[in-house]
């Protein structure tokens, strides 16, 4: 182990050569911008921004590749938290609990506190690849089909907490996800579901183009009737003070060990193949929204920084975790872990349990240059948000259809598809329409994303196990989930009995 | 209420749809081997199913109970319009987008938006149009190449 | 002022219907090559595909730009059904493998044959794979372990292909393996290292690294003679044990949408006859990833196109669901 730190010490010295350096600063830029912008989720980011490394040398290359994928992470919570646009799905609470928090006039600090959890979720990441990827990996591979069914299942129970006021919208709502998340090729299979013929729908629906509808084009509309940010941050008008990007020092130290545990958390999450950053934020949101000393705060219309950070420090955490088995293994975590082992396959790189042994200077260099990139990150994210908040002085109307312009683009970006457009209005309507009769979005979109993984995984766990339901309990590691599952949908229930008991008793 | 009937309704129908397709052309089940692919749809259309069907009944309840209570709000067709034309506005632009593309698209979804829906002075909606233009083009067209439908500027 | 305005705005939009309709000469190509990739980006067969077009530009082979665009989904059916819709039946073109073949005929919304075969660039082998330290260390233990106890050992398939291969094994040897599919190779991979399935199908450059490194083993080859791919020399045969129908080669060709002209068709088909001549595609890519490069222009393609369709959808059909 402390030969790594030795490594990593070397790592580091060539990771800050001019041009990796520069490779860095650029991918992180890059990254951040590409993943702030509303509609272009961290997969599209990625491989929009993939095509500008091939022109370099292998290691600058993959530096800058990698500042481009956590950059993006950085990146997503600022379209969440301004515009209530999550630019992937573990950007989803960081919008449930950023947006509100923009509402009220606080966007400055909401960014700071994301920035500053994705720092800490990231280095933290980074520092326990330094520590053991190898033998992180090795974790990770034991979670099979039966594992890994069981831990979605867990964090699906998390859409419990978001239900909002009417649980029968909630649940109509998880169920709409699931329904939509089943059109298409059905993975276990092979055949096509819910398809009705059309040719059009065998990818089945996008996760972005419905999110950039759901919660974008539908912003727009009610942006056009006035409702939004500026109806109630009359904050953001007249000058800015700096206490307004910031959190005090005292705010910022009592979210650190909150960050640590929920990056530790994301981190191991993260590297469990096919499970990611959707089910690390959610798993970390409601571990927090039960043991945090202001759960109170957290899952109100207010929004809060707890929530924030959960789901960004595990987010990030996770998105490093990502690279754990795609270093050790040669197999990515991650769709867009996938599209860097494209890019890492054509400069004649191929990651694998070997490239850790035969490439030592590559391997040490990239993991040094992450914790640079982390930190430049940081900075960057922090300095642009005072140049950020003068963007919501942008009134409304004029807001409006400026989003829509970039919504459409975004949404047609994502695969080149013109059927991805008209899903994004599609869903902008519904989204509209849902808002103003309580149906909650959040619900659809998180059933949307963790449905499929979960049916898939938990499918291939009955085909290899010939449909014998008993393997979810003999595994431990599954039997673990299965009983925290019950345990939280079981709590408020005994809860309940144990209050009337207690009444009753008095 | 009545909004919320229309949409129960459309769930109801929609879970129906997938129920059927689910049991009868999927499959439910192959005991000894495998969950087939129409389990997780019907069982969650089913869950969609019931919980439409209630929302539908408290809301029809509602109206037949509250409707004295409550004050007719007036529907005035101003506040319809508002609502509806951004996405009118979205359809027509996305067929400019395709046929013409982005470029095209972007200036006079823009100009057009500012001018008629936010009723901005012209002037500024054009020096807003032509700068959110020129934006989208060097990033989405020159830097990113997304291949976009309908291109007047081939490169 | 609002008059100059609507004036402004019809110009602008008239101008623009006239710079759509294009051009208009006789010799092909005369506009630019959309290049399809029914997979997404970073992919086998999207690094293969984006290869090809630099190969191809590298060396001046083709007048007009060629533009990749990715049309993931459905096991290659999304691509497929894009192309067969393009109202530019000329200029577009995709890249195709068995898999996605049979993808777009599980579709139904493709009838097959239904393309015009442009270039086979080169085939992948198959290769039944274990991990490394498990306790069968050739196929006739494999064998022997499933024999004394049926369909309890798992083998992961990456598609349909694959699961045709296990029906063809197990039909071959008179076993039982289960099949159970998982998203691709990394999946697969990740399941046999942890020790969730016993086996998994795969092709050379999906498996190679660990192979070499020690965490999987090969245990047969479905080919008639040994490969040369590195690290692979001593994977034995199925043909060597005494089962010469297990043979299987995953072909990976271009393919043009139905109503291409056959002037279009020749231009590709020697097209791909220099790309494949090239060292970048023999050394670059084929000894890279394992593939062994095998070029057959157009009309040899078509016959074999079509045969190999359909010895492969009768598989399919008897597969069970």
């Amino acid at each position: 182990m402390f030969s790594n730190f030795q490594l990593l010490f070397q790592g580091l010295a060539s990771a800050a050569t001019p041009i990796n350096l520069l490779s860095c600063l650029l991918g992180g830029v890059l990254g951040l911008f590409v993943g702030a912008m509303p509609g272009i989720g961290s997969v599209s980011g990625c491989s929009l921004l993939l095509p500008i490394t091939y022109r370099m040398n292998p290691s600058a290359a993959i530096i800058m590749l990698a500042g481009i994928y956590y950059g993006n992470m950085y990146g997503g919570a600022y379209s969440a938290i301004l515009l209530n646009i999550p630019g992937d799905s573990p950007a989803v609470c960081t919008a449930l609990e950023g947006y509100p928090l923009s509402k009220r006039g606080k966007a400055g600090k909401a960014l700071f506190t994301a920035n500053f959890a994705s720092f800490i979720g990231g280095t933290m990441g980074v520092f326990f690849l330094t520590l053991g990827g190898p033998l992180l990996a090795k974790i990770g591979l034991k979670f099979g089909p039966v594992e890994t069914a069981a831990l979605v299942l867990f964090a699906l129970t998390s859409i419990g907490w978001m239900l909002g006021d009417s649980p029968t919208k909630g649940l109509i709502a998880t169920g709409l996800g699931v329904i939509l998340s089943t059109i298409g090729v059905d993975q276990s299979s092979g055949s096509f579901r819910y398809t009705f013929g059309s040719w059009k729908l065998l990818a089945g629906i996008n996760f972005v183009p419905l999110v950039i509808g759901m919660f974008g084009f539908s912003q727009v509309m009610l942006m056009m009737r006035d409702e939004g940010v500026m109806e109630k941050a009359a904050a953001y008008k007249g000058r800015l003070r700096y206490k307004d990007c910031f959190l005090s020092f005292k705010e910022t130290v009592r979210l650190i060990p909150q960050a640590m545990r929920d990056a530790i958390l994301g981190q191991f999450i993260g590297f469990l193949p096919g499970a990611g950053g959707t089910s690390a934020s959610l798993i970390s949101y409601m571990m927090e929204r039960k043991v945090n000393r202001n759960k109170a705060l957290m899952g109100t219309d207010e929004g809060s920084y707890e929530g924030v950070v959960s789901a960004e420090a595990a987010n990030n955490a996770a998105a490093v975790g990502a690279f754990v088995p795609l270093l050790s293994l040669g197999i990515p975590g991650s769709s867009t872990t996938a599209v860097l082992l494209g890019g890492l396959m054509a400069w004649g790189l191929t990651p694998g349990p070997l490239l850790f042994q035969d490439q030592p200077d590559f391997v040490w260099s990239l993991i040094g240059s992450m914790y640079i990139g982390n930190l430049l990150c940081l900075l960057f994210g922090i300095l642009a948000i005072p140049f950020i908040l003068n963007l919501l002085k942008i009134p409304n109307k004029i807001m409006a259809p400026i989003i829509a312009v970039v919504c459409v683009v975004g949404a047609y970006a994502t695969n080149n598809n013109m059927f991805d457009v008209w899903v994004m209005l599609v869903a902008g309507v519904a989204g509209y329409v849902f808002n103003k009769h309580k149906v909650p979005a959040a619900p659809l979109v998180l059933a949307f994303v963790l449905a499929p993984i979960f049916e898939v995984k938990a499918r291939q766990a009955l085909e290899i196990s010939r449909c014998n339901f008993s393997v979810f309990l003999t595994h431990p590691i599954s039997c673990v989930f299965i009983v925290l599952t019950v345990a939280m949908l079981l709590t408020p229930v005994v809860m309940k009995v144990l209050k009337k008991g207690t009444g009753k008793g008095k | 209420m009545i909004v919320e009937i229309i949409l129960g309704a459309i769930f109801i129908v929609l879970s129906l749809v997938w129920m059927y397709v689910g049991i009868f052309q999927l499959g439910i089940w192959v005991p000894g081997v495998k969950a087939s692919a129409g389990l997780v749809p019907t069982v969650f259309a089913a869950l969609v199913l019931v919980f439409s069907v209630f929302m539908v009944l408290s809301a029809v309840k509602k109206l037949i109970s509250g409707e004295k209570k409550e004050e007719k709000k007036a529907i005035s067709l101003p506040k319809v319009l508002e609502s509806i034309l951004p996405v009118v506005f979205g359809i027509v632009g996305i067929f400019v987008f395709e046929y013409f593309g982005v470029v095209v698209f972007t200036f006079t979804l823009s100009f057009l938006w500012l001018l008629l829906l936010s009723r901005k002075k012209w002037t500024f909606a054009l020096l807003v149009a032509v700068i959110l233009t020129l934006f989208i083009y060097l990033v989405f067209e020159l830097w990113l190449k997304i291949p976009f439908p309908g291109r007047i500027f081939k490169l | 002022m609002k008059k100059a305005l609507i004036i402004m705005i019809a110009a602008f939009v008239a101008l623009s219907c006239v710079f759509a309709n294009g051009q208009t000469e006789s010799v092909y190509p005369s506009q630019g090559i959309e290049f399809v990739i029914p997979a997404s980006a970073g992919g086998g067969s999207d690094r293969m595909a984006r290869l090809l077009i630099e190969i191809i530009q590298k060396n001046n082979l083709c007048p007009q730009t060629i533009t990749a665009s990715n049309k993931a989904g459905g096991s290659g059916a999304t691509g497929q059904a894009y192309v067969n819709a393009s109202p530019n039946p000329d200029y577009v073109i995709f890249t195709i493998n068995d898999a996605h073949t049979l993808g777009g005929n599980k579709a139904g919304t493709i009838p097959s044959g239904n393309f015009t075969q442009l270039a086979l660039l080169g085939v992948d082998e198959v290769l039944f794979v274990t991990k490394g330290d498990a306790p069968y260390s050739t196929m006739e233990e494999a064998i022997a372990a499933i024999k004394a106890n049926p369909k309890s050992l798992v083998v992961g398939c990456a598609d349909q292909l694959d699961r045709i291969c296990v029906q063809d094994i197990n039909a071959s040897y008179g076993v039982e393996f289960t099949d159970t599919l998982f998203g691709g190779a990394g999946d697969i991979a990740t399941a046999i290292l942890g020790g969730h399935v016993q086996f998994g199908m795969f092709n050379p450059s999906e498996c190679v690294a660990l192979i070499n490194s020690g965490d999987l083993k090969a245990l047969a080859l479905f080919s008639e003679e040994r490969t040369s791919v590195a690290g692979l020399e001593n994977v034995p045969t199925f043909t060597e044990m005494g089962h010469p129908e297990l043979v299987y080669k995953m072909t990976r060709g271009v393919l043009g949408n139905a109503n291409m002209s056959r002037e279009a068709q020749l231009f590709w088909s020697d097209v791909f006859e220099k790309v494949c001549a090239t060292d970048d595609w023999q050394k670059g890519y084929c000894a890279a990833n394992g593939v062994t490069p095998m070029y057959m222009n157009c009309d040899d393609y078509s016959a074999f196109y079509v045969e190999n369709e359909k010895s492969l959808l009768e598989k399919l059909s008897k597969l069970p669901d």
